[in-house]
Parts: C-alpha cells; structure tokens; sequence
C-alpha cells in the first residue's frame, strides 16, 4: 500500500516573547541580539502533520530556506514531528521575497520527490505576509487549501477533506492529492481513539529522540545541488524590496488616572470632550 | 465501534497508578485515563505516604527502589501534638501514634511525586500496549445491557475493557455513575484545605531542628478553630512547608465559618510565627474533600468488572490527627490489580469482585475501615464520654504527672485513636483543656505572617477555564439551599465577588429584589464541596480543563 | 556626482485594479474601502503625472450585475465582470486563473500588456489569491498595509540598480509606497515593487489591512465600462470542491471595535436600568457594549429587552474578549487581573465607580468618582453636547 509521504515548511522567526525580543534604540528590532525561534504558526502545520502520521503512517520532511544555523529551527520543528530534515542555504537564495521564496522552496520540494501533502503555516511572526503557502503550492501546481481547522485523508480514494475557516462561514473541502494545506491559527488535531493518542504519545517521544541526533537525517541544499534558476531566486528573483523601516510610535503606558468628580458638571463635560475627540480623532 | 484494552484504569493518582503498574508488569495491557493534564496536575494531599509494616503492598513492593527514585520530600520522624488554648500553647510528642506500624512517612507533594509514579506506570504500560492517556475524562461506565463492559469518555471513542478499575478519587464520577454510592451527607465527610510555603531549606532545617532527609510533622488542635472538630497540621518538605487543616464537614457547615479563615488563623498565631520563624512565603493554595472511611467506605467496592480503589471508594482513615488515604489507595489498588490477574488466570473474570472484597477484608485495609466496629460503638456511647470528659478536662487532672502521663498516653494511641468517636472532647475540648491548665503563654516579637486573601490565593492558581462550559450547575439558588456555599466553598467568601459563590442580592423587572446564590465556576479548584452543601449537579470538567496545581 | 538615471519599463502598463472580494453577494466592507482609496489615489496621480488612468474593479461572483453597479458608484471606473455559478463561493484556484487571464489578455477596454498597480483585501480570502494572483503573474505584493502613497523614488540596491558592477541611483517613476505595520505594530516598512535590468515586476500590487480607508460617498448612477470575463475553465483548474458550507454560529466582535463601554455588577443594585444606561452612552458613542465576568455569572433577572448584554459573548477578559479600543468606558467593574488582561491595551481608559479604592483606577486614564446610575445619564448628556447635535449627535 501507498504510505502518505509529507511535507512541512517551517521557518526561523524572532523570539517575540518578553524577556527574549531586543529593540535598538529607535524601538526597531535589534535582530542580532534577538534569538530565532521555530515559528509558531508553523507549529500548527506540524501537528497536522502528526496527525496524518498517527493516522496513516509514511513519513514527514521538514523543508526549510534560510541561514545555516536554521538547523536549529529544523531540529525544534523535529521535537514536534519529522523523519528529515532539508535546509536550503546558499548566500544566493538571501534576502529572498515571498516569490523567491516560493520558487526555491518549491525547488527543494521537487528534488525531494514530489509528496502527497505539503503543508505551511499561516503567517510567519516576522514577514507576516502569508504569502508563502499559497505562492509556493502555485509554483507546484498543487491544489490548495487555506485556513484549514481539520484534516482528513481517505487513502483509498486519494482524496483530503479538510474544514477550513471562510469569514463567518466554515466550510468543509474535498480535494484530490497531492495536495497543498495550510493550517489556520484555530488548527486542532482530532483524536477519538485511545490507540492513536498512544500511538501519537509514541510517535512524540521517537521524534524528540530523533531530533536530539538530527544530523543522521539532515541534508543541506543549495542552488546548485536544487538546479534552480539563479534569476528566479535571491534577492535577484524578488519583485519587491523593503525600501525603509521606521518604528510606530508607541506612548509607553504607565497610566495615572486623572479624577473626576462626579458631581462637577464642568469636568464631566471635559471629559465628555475628550472622548469625542478620541473617537473622532 | 469501541476499543478494547484488557484493563482500564480511571485516574492516575496513587490508588490507580499502583493498580496499573501491578497490571502492567504482570503482562496486562492497561490503559490509564488522567483527566488533569499530567497525573498529579489535579491532586493534593496533606503530605504523608505511609509504609505499613503489616502489609507487603506498600510503594516498595512495586518500586523497591522507591526510597532512592521518587521525588519525596522528607521522612518525618518526630510528630508532635500542639494543644492551643488563646495563646496558650502545650506541646506533646506523640510520635508513638505516627509509629504505629509504620515503616515509613514520607512526606510528599503530589505534582512531583504523582509525575514520577505516572512516568514509571506509562513505561511498563507501553510494554504490552497501553499507557497513560491525559487530558481525558471519564464520565460513566460503557454499559452494555446492565453490565458493565467499559468506559464513557468526553474525549474519546467508548472503550471496551475486562476490567475498569475506578481510581477516580474523592469525588469520583464513576462510583457515582454506576450507582455504587451518592455523595451521601456531609458527615461522611472531611474538607481539606492547604498551602505550601516556600523556606530556603537550610532556615527550614535550623528552624524544624530536621536535617538530611529527616523530617518533622506538627499537629494544631484547640479552641482556634471556632470549635470545629478537627485540627490544622504543618509538615517539613525539603523546602517547602505544607500546613493546613482538616475539619469534618458537617462542623464546617454547622459553624457556617469559612475554612480558609481558620487555616489563616493558624498561620497567624504567634505560636506558628515563632515556630517558622516568622518567615511566611505562599506558594500554592489547594483544597479537597478527603472521605471519612468510617461512615464513607464502600463495604462493597464493585459492580460486574468494575473495581473501586482509594478514595473512590472511600478508603480513607483518619486516626486522630493521623490521615490515611495514599497508603491504602495503593494497597487496595494493588489488590484490585490481583483479584483481576487471578480471575483472569483462573478464568473466572465474574469473579474479581467478590475475590477484590475478600482481599480487602483480609488486609489491613478492611481491618483499618471496617474492623472494631463494636467497640466504636461502645465508645461512642454518650454518658461514659461525657463522664470520660468530665474527669479527663479536669485542670487538677491535667496539671499533675500522672493525668499528663495518662493523656499523653491517650492521644498516643493509634488503637483508641481509632475508636475515638468524633465529637467536640476529642478535637476541642481536650486540647483546649490541655493548652489552657499547662500550655505557656506565647508572645512573638515577631510580625504575624501576612495571609494572602482570597482573591490572590485565586489570582495565583493556574486555570484552563473550559470556556462555555460549566462544569457545576447551581439547581437550587435559594439561600436556603445553596447558601451554605458561599462559605464553605474555600475559594467563595461573603468579602469577595471574585469566588466560585456569592450571594446577589437584585430587584427583578418588577422592583422585586431577591437574594439568589450564583456561581462562577472559573475559581473553581473542584474540591467537591458544594455537590454535598448546595444544590448543584456536579461534574469535573471536562479533560485537561481546570485547575492546574504546580505543587499539590 | 551625475544626476540620477531614470528608469523606464519595457512593458506597458495601466491603471489601478482592486479586487472586490464578495461574500454572499454582498462586498465586504473593504472592498468599497479600497475602491475609495484607489480613486483618491489615482485622482491625484492623474494631476500629478497628467495622465488619464483608471481604477478598475474586478468582481467574481454568482448574480453580480448589482455589485457591478455598486462598483461603479463607489469609484470604478471600470469593471471586469464574471458571473458564473462556480463563482458563488470563493475557491482561490478558479478565481486566480480568472484573473491572470484578465490582468493579461487585451480586450475592448484593456490594450496595455498589465494592470499598473493591484490592490487586494488583507482578508482571509483576499490576501490568498493577492499571493497566487501575483505568482501567476510573477510579480510582487507587500501584505497588511494601512498606507499607500505614489511617487517618484531614487533606489539604490544591490541587484536591481546594478549596472556593469556599480551599484547607481536610479529614479523610478510612478512607484507605489505600500506601508504596514510590522511585527504586529512596533515597526513600519515601506515595500516597493521594483523592476529590474531582465524583468518588469508589474503590477505593483498589495493587499489592505480592512478598515484602513474610507469608502467614498456612494455616487447614485455612475456609470462605467463593463468587460465580462469569460468563464472558460475546465475540471482540472477546478480540483478543490465545496461540498458544504454553514454559518458559524453569530458572535459578538468586540476586538475589532474602537469605542467600547464595558458593564460591571456595579449595576446589581438595578440590572436592567444598569445595562439601560450603558446601552444609550454606548449607542451615543456608536460603541459595543462588553461585561465583566461578574455579570456573565450574576444571572441577573433583568428584562428580556437588555437579556442579550449579560452573556457570556460580551465577556471581555482572559477568558472571554481581548480588546484594544481607543476609548474604553468601564461602568461599575472593579478592575480583577483578569478582568484587566482583556482590556488594558486599549488606548484610553475611562471608568466609573463608586469606590475609590477600586483596583481599576490603577489603570485608568480618567476615573469618575460617582454612582453610575447618576454618572452615566449626565455623561452621556455631556457627550451629545460635544458631539455637537442636540440629542441626536453621533459619530
Ligand atoms: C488536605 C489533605 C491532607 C491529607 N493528608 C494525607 C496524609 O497525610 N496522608 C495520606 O495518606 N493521605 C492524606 N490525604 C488523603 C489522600 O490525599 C487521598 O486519600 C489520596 O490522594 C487518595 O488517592 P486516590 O488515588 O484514591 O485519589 P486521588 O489522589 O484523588 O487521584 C484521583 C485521580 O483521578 C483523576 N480523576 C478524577 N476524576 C476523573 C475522571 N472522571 N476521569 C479521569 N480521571 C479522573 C484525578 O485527576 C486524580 O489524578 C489528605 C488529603 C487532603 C485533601
Ligand atoms: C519586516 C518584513 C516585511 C516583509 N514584507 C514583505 C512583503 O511585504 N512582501 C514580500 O514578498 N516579502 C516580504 N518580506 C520578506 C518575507 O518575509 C520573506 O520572503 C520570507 O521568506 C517569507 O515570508 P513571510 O515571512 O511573510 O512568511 P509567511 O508567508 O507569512 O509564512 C507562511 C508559511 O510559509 C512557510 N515559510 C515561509 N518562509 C519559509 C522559509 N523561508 N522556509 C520554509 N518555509 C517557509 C512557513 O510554513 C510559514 O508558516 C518581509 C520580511 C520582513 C522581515
Ligand atoms: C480563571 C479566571 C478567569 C476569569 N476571567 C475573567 C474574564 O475574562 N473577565 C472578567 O471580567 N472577569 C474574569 N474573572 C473574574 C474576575 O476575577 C472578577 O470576579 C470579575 O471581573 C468581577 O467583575 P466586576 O468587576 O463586574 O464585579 P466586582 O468585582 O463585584 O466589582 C463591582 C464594582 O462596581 C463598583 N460599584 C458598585 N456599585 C456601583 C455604583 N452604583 N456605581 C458605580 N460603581 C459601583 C464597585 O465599587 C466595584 O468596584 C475570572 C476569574 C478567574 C478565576
Ligand atoms: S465551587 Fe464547589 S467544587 Fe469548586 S472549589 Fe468551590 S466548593 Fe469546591
């Protein structure tokens, strides 16, 4: 029988959390003193992975574009699911677009061996486009769907039935693999049968361990090894560029209530005031 | 279509772990059902697991190792009685009674310790088959026709087994759903009610006089506990303290007092100041209903393949201010894993029931519960008791050597601790009698521990509220019915609108007001309490929803 | 120095396009927002650039002819039309090879090779086929903003300005400066669509953050140039099927809203006149109105006219909404931590309360020491007179 084989793109984000994010002094990200982190939303994509493997066995690749030491992030997207891991790194593919990005990991893909699944995550933490799911299944000619909350796979009649959030509506999917997901925020992994939550608890514990010597099923790409087209990727193969970074204002709020009186009309009125210029302004 | 696994346990705390394991390593394939998010998220105990010397089934038997490996806290070895009296305060060592056929007394804390015994049970389960699975609540047995085939789970598909063991503590959903037992009167009954303070070890080892991996064990009985029978306890961990305080519920609810207020008032007293050193340092706020064995323990604890153990099945005893729970929870688990490997080996599965009985009646366990019923009965006579009382308080009795000797050899006594009957003498009486005729005066130049009140007590617990659930539902919200609440429940006060019960008082449509007692489930750390003294439909929240304690 | 080059495209492009993103037949909200922000946009472009370019509105759908006109009221000038059944319900495949085709074919309106800008809703909807749209027609987009302005740019970049090994300056004309918040909001990029020495990079396309602009003042009338597209696909561009689709069932948004007033059991003494209160400062204010958990669980018996304000739905807090309104009224609530988690972003906080040492002061901008039942008539008194109008005034 045909075992599922997937995909999953994860990527290297900031650490945004308190305590770990650093600022410059004019309140832009200090990016080198900020540690990179598995980005969440990937997280999500992983575990609809995991719930795939628990379910249907086969095997999960991890494919991510970016420095060498992403190899760290792959290891973290490793302890949640995977079998390998591939790291696309060649100074060529830097400061990469979402199109670029699309086009060297749709490369990696291929040279892979196109998969019955790919999955992404929604938005990344730092580029926040959400761009990348969707133009990398174009580059494959996958058909896709987005804003997926659940997943099914009926292997026997190749086809992924996915619930998927459509603005105040919920939808529910059917399309033919391969196939190409990306998970929404509200992802849940659904388990009903005790043995496939051993089985995940199982399938959990392996991975963590494999993790922990990722080097035995890591490999590292770059362009010449994907015989991608140079002009398509990099800097070179994106359309847009980020011309200018300012920092957004913020008013550090350390509040001191003015008071009121209730029984002053006149201050009632003031305040009154100032809510009106607030909403309108 | 259900599953099927040859056992199912509910309930990954002592009593269900120790029935798994025993299961397990004998080649059963068993799974384990933990609604908390890991095996001891939920629990909380006073502090001590007890090996019984007369009894191979203690931790060691599973575990010989256990002394070396388990996350324990300290091995208390002096137990001494504070008897109270204003502030007045006479102190008696009555390590004797904590001795009584004890092998050991570990004081532990259950979320390290329940962790531990979890990890251990889930990799001998996973050796043919099963495992602990968290975040799952069980909520009745699967019944097919009128046997008992399995179990009903919020979470999960039904599951087929050839045993269930109901582990499910306290407030067990699944005695209840198989009509073993009803939540029965507040008299069979005691509420706990707990903190632990944090105390850098080597101040706690200087302070308790306690060293390596020695400990002690405190006792407070007298007239600070508004004459509610019971009494407040306070046992060294490495570094860490858990005090608090154990009361029958019905004097709770008699007294209409609220239960915090009284561990407070303990922890206030000068003499605690001294005792700690004036050094108060809240970690963690807990509270749950403990059964009295004596009136709560099933005679009969199972129905077809369905086997109660530990605290489902109310096997819990309360020796004077000793308490039994763990211990026998895991002695009768391991029984229940026995009767079940027997039946099975002798193919006789409609068997385990009656065989889980007959081992639980030859046990210490049957003897500690259900044994010297007559002279229970005898002492709770009320005229010799009260001439017992009469003679006993005396002061000139107290204060001479041979009443000290006399008494001090009373509460001494496990055997007469355990066919004490519970009346106002023995919790109040007596050692405000005591503390008034010989205690010293104390005084403390220290300040008095600075109590966090309710409302921080609550802000500091970790919740996963279940978000459009409620997991209890007022039926009754009358005053008369459900009043009772707002005291009782530890984390409910008449100060604050920020507990699970309070009353609101509100003028409907019509300009009518009206007093109604409502709920808010979030604070709710699901000690059981209000399913006994209000009208309410009582559930645990569905898996991994809650409380979450981090030390128990 | 030399003066800074001048960089001109090898194609020929046009025009503004917007995609109105349909829901139900019905736009959503930033369609008509995008549309009135294309038309101020392209107005001033026409004057600055004395040119004569148009805003066009695509719009996929079942039944459109009245959400054609709709676009044309709102500032289209143009409409590219296809109305087909399959189209009832977004699917991105379809929807996007639609568009390529349009964005690229010529026709009786359309001669230039490409749209010159693109702009799409940052909706769920929108923001997938502003990616896949793009990736059909290989150009670039920048997502989520809230800011676009066109003008003339001098670049420098390693890649695109690079001419025999020097890194020039080069002018680039007519580019679109698409701004958004980064990061969830603490930085801002500019993001520009460049073409470079072997390929255009047109159109220079976004998506819109809803509610970022206005919708002009509907035009009643206004006409425009029609192209239908023709709805020409078969099976294999149609691999992902509907098979159901249902509502969610309706809930109350309050994070999205910029006024809240939020009720306390500060009305327990009069529930139903409490929440009366709230409701007309609230409506005076064009606000939502929010309760603390306090209310969810009082059960209050209050008329059946005010039932729907004491349920959870409101509940604002850790276990219910998070907010961040600009203006945020707290009538009668004690401030609890987690009371406070839900709301304490919002820009300004004002409250009313009859204890002084109620812990929300600690967090308030404004504190109105007072009985609410009095307080709140004559702050909502006090308000319409701001508002300007007699009784009547509203945002
Ligand atoms: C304040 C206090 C002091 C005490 N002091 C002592 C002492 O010093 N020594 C002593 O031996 N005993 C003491 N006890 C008693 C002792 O804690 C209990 O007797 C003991 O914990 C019982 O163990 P158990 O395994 O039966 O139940 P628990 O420890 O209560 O375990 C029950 C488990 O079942 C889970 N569960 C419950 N319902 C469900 C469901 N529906 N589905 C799935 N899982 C479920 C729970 O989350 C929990 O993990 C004290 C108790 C208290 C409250
Ligand atoms: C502040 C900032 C603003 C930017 N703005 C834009 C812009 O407006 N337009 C634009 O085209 N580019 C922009 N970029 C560049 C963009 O971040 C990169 O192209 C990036 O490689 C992918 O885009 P993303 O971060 O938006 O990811 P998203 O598209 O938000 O990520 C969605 C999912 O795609 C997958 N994925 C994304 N990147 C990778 C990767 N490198 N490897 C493997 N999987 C991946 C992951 O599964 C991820 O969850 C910006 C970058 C920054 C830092
Ligand atoms: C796990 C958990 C999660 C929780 N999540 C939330 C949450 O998401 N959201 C939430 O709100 N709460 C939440 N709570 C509950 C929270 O702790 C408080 O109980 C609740 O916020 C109190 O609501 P309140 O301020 O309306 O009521 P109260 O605390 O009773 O305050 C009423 C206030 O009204 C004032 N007042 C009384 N009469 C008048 C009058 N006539 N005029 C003016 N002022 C008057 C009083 O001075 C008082 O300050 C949660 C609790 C827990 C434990
Ligand atoms: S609400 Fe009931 S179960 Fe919950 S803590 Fe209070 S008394 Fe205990």
């Amino acid at each position: 029988m045909h075992s599922m084989n997937t995909v999953v793109l994860v990527k290297g984000v900031p650490d945004f959390r308190e305590g770990k994010v650093s600022f410059k002094e004019d309140n832009t990200l200090n990016r080198g003193a900020t540690p990179t982190v598995l980005n969440p939303n990937d997280r999500l994509a992983l575990a609809a992975a995991l719930e795939l493997k628990v379910k249907h066995g086969g095997s999960v690749r991890l494919v991510s574009m970016g420095p060498p030491n992403y190899k760290t992030i792959l290891r973290e997207a490793m302890e949640v699911c995977g079998d390998e891991a591939y790291l696309l790194s060649d100074r060529m593919m830097g400061g990469a677009d979402t199109l670029a990005t699309a086009e060297t990991i749709a490369a990696g893909i291929r040279k892979i061996g196109l998969p019955d699944l790919v999955i992404a995550g929604f938005k990344s933490a730092d580029g926040e486009t959400g761009q990348t799911g969707p133009q990398t299944a174009w580059v494959l000619d996958f058909p896709i769907i987005t804003h997926v909350v659940s997943l099914e796979v009926d292997e026997k009649a190749r086809l992924v039935r996915a619930r998927r959030t459509a603005g105040d509506d919920i939808e529910e999917i059917e399309a033919p693999l391969p196939c190409f997901i990306v998970t929404d925020p509200g992802f849940t992994a659904v388990f009903r049968s005790a043995t496939n939550r051993l089985r995940l608890l199982r399938l959990g514990e392996e991975t963590v361990a494999r993790a922990s010597k990722i080097d035995s099923v890591f490999k590292m790409w770059g362009v010449a090894d994907l015989g991608v087209d140079p002009k398509k990727i990099g800097l070179k193969g994106s359309p847009t560029i980020v011309n200018k970074v300012e920092p957004i204002p913020v008013a550090a709020k350390e509040r001191t209530a003015q008071v009121v009186d209730a029984k002053d009309a006149g201050q009632l009125d003031e305040v009154a005031r100032r809510i009106v210029q607030l909403v309108r302004g | 279509m259900a599953e099927k696994f040859e056992a199912v346990v509910v309930g990954a705390g002592p009593a269900g772990l120790a029935a798994a394991y025993e299961l397990a390593r004998n080649g059963t394939q068993v799974l384990v059902l933990e609604r908390g998010k890991f095996p001891g998220a939920k629990n909380v105990t006073g502090g001590i697991l007890y090996g019984q010397s007369n009894s191979p089934f203690n931790l060691d038997y599973l575990f010989p190792d256990f002394e070396k490996k388990a996350p324990l806290e300290r091995d208390i070895k002096s137990y001494v009685m504070h008897n109270i009296a204003g502030d007045k305060v006479k102190s008696m060592d009555i390590t004797r009674l904590h001795d009584h056929k004890t092998s050991y007394a570990w004081s532990v804390l259950r979320v390290p310790f329940d962790k531990w015994f979890g990890e251990r049970v889930h990799r001998e389960a996973e050796k043919h088959g099963g495992g602990i699975l968290t975040n799952v609540r069980a909520k009745a047995p699967l019944e097919d026709g009128n046997r008992i085939v399995g179990v009903v789970t919020d979470e999960l598909d039904p599951i087929k087994a050839d045993v269930v063991i109901a582990a499910d503590g306290a407030t067990s959903d699944l005695v209840r759903t198989a009509g073993l037992r009803g939540w029965g009167p507040e008299e069979h009954w005691f509420q706990g009610v707990k903190v632990v303070a944090r105390m850098p070890r080597t101040l706690l080892e200087q302070r308790f006089n306690v060293s390596g991996r020695e400990g002690s064990g405190h006792l407070f009985a007298g007239d600070l506990f508004g004459g509610c029978r019971g009494g407040g306890f306070l046992y060294t961990n490495k570094d860490t303290l858990s005090v608090g305080t154990v009361f029958h519920l019905d004097s709770i609810t008699a007294k209409k007092t609220e239960p915090h207020k009284y561990l407070d008032r303990l922890i206030k007293h000068p003499f605690f100041t001294n005792l700690t050193g004036g050094h108060y340092d809240e970690a963690e706020y807990s509270a749950k209903l403990i059964p009295d064995g004596k009136k709560n323990a099933l005679r009969f604890p199972y129905r077809d393949n369905l086997l109660a153990v530990g605290d489902a099945a109310g096997q819990m005893k309360a020796a004077g201010p000793i308490i039994k729970g763990m211990n026998l929870g895991i002695t009768a688990g391991i029984l229940a894993a026995q009767a079940f490997l027997t039946a099975k080996r002798q193919r006789r599965l409609h068997h385990m029931g009656p065989l889980y009985g007959s081992y639980l009646a030859n046990s210490y366990v049957g003897s500690e519960l259900f044994g010297k019923r007559l002279l229970r009965w005898l002492a709770g006579w009320r005229l010799p008791n009260k001439m017992l009382e009469g003679f006993v308080t005396r002061p000139r009795f107290i204060r001479s050597k041979f009443g000290q000797k006399r008494i001090q050899r009373m509460v001494s006594s496990y055997r007469l601790a355990s066919i004490a009957p519970d009346n106002d003498f023995v919790y109040v009486g007596l050692p405000t009698a005591v503390g008034r005729a010989i205690g010293d005066r104390v005084e403390s130049e220290l300040p008095a521990a600075k109590t966090r009140p309710i409302d921080d007590r609550i802000a500091a617990l970790t919740y996963d509220t279940d978000i459009g659930r409620e997991h209890i539902v007022v039926r009754d919200a009358s005053v008369a019915a459900s009043g009772l609440a707002v005291m009782t429940c530890p984390v409910s006060s008449p100060d604050s609108s920020r507990g699970c019960y309070r009353l609101e008082k509100a003028r409907d449509a019509s300009g009518r007001e009206s007093r109604r007692v409502v709920l808010d489930t979030q604070p709710c750390v699901e000690c059981g309490t209000c399913a006994i003294v209000a009208a309410t439909d009582w559930n645990t929240p569905r898996g991994g929803k809650g409380v979450q304690y981090q030390l128990g | 120095m030399s003066v800074a080059s001048t960089w001109t495209p090898k194609g020929n492009y046009r025009d503004m396009w917007v995609y109105c993103e349909q829901n139900h037949g019905k736009f959503v909200t930033c369609s008509l927002e995008m549309l009135g922000e294309a038309r101020r946009l392209m107005d001033k472009y026409n004057v600055d650039y004395k040119a004569d370019e148009k805003v066009v509105a695509v719009v996929f759908g079942h039944k459109v002819d009245g959400l054609v006109q709709e676009a044309f009221e709102h500032g289209a000038d143009v409409v590219y039309a296809c109305d087909h059944p399959a189209l009832e319900n977004f699917i991105l495949e379809p929807q996007t090879k639609l568009l390529a085709a349009a964005a690229r074919g010529k026709d009786h309106y359309k001669s230039y090779d490409e749209p010159r800008y693109f702009l799409f809703p940052a909706t769920n909807n929108g923001r997938d086929i502003s990616a896949t749209a793009m990736a059909a027609l290989e150009s670039g987009l920048a997502s989520d903003c809230n800011v676009l302005y066109i003008s003339d740019e001098p670049i420098k970049h390693p890649v695109k300005t690079r001419r025999n090994e020097v890194i020039e300056e080069i002018v680039y004309p007519r580019i679109l400066h698409m701004k958004r918040p980064d990061f969830s909001g603490f930085e801002w990029s500019t993001i520009l669509c460049i073409d470079d020495p072997d390929k255009d990079f047109h159109p220079q396309s976004c998506s819109v953050i809803p509610g970022s602009f206005k919708p002009l003042e509907r035009a009643a009338g206004r006409k425009g140039v029609r192209v239908n597209v023709a709805f020409n696909l078969g099976e294999k561009d149609q691999r992902v099927k509907i098979v159901k689709r249902e509502r969610l069932p309706i809930e109350v948004d309050l994070t999205k809203r910029e006024v809240i007033v939020a009720i306390g059991r500060g009305i327990g003494s009069n529930p139903t006149q409490g929440i009366k209160l709230g409701v007309e400062l609230a409506q005076a204010l064009g606000a939502d109105v929010g309760i603390s958990r306090g209310v969810v669980t009082a059960k209050y018996p209050v008329d059946a006219s005010v039932q729907q304000y004491t349920k959870e739905i409101r509940q604002i807090g850790e276990t219910g909404q998070m907010v961040k309104p600009k203006v945020y009224i707290a009538l009668g609530i004690s401030g609890a931590i987690q009371h406070k988690k839900g709301m304490d972003k919002s820009k300004t906080i004002i409250t009313v309360n009859s204890e002084p040492s109620a812990p929300i002061k600690e967090f308030s901008d404004v504190y109105i020491h007072g009985d609410l039942f009095e307080v709140v008539p004559k702050l909502k008194e006090a308000i319409q007179r701001a508002l300007g109008g007699k009784n009547g005034g509203k945002v």
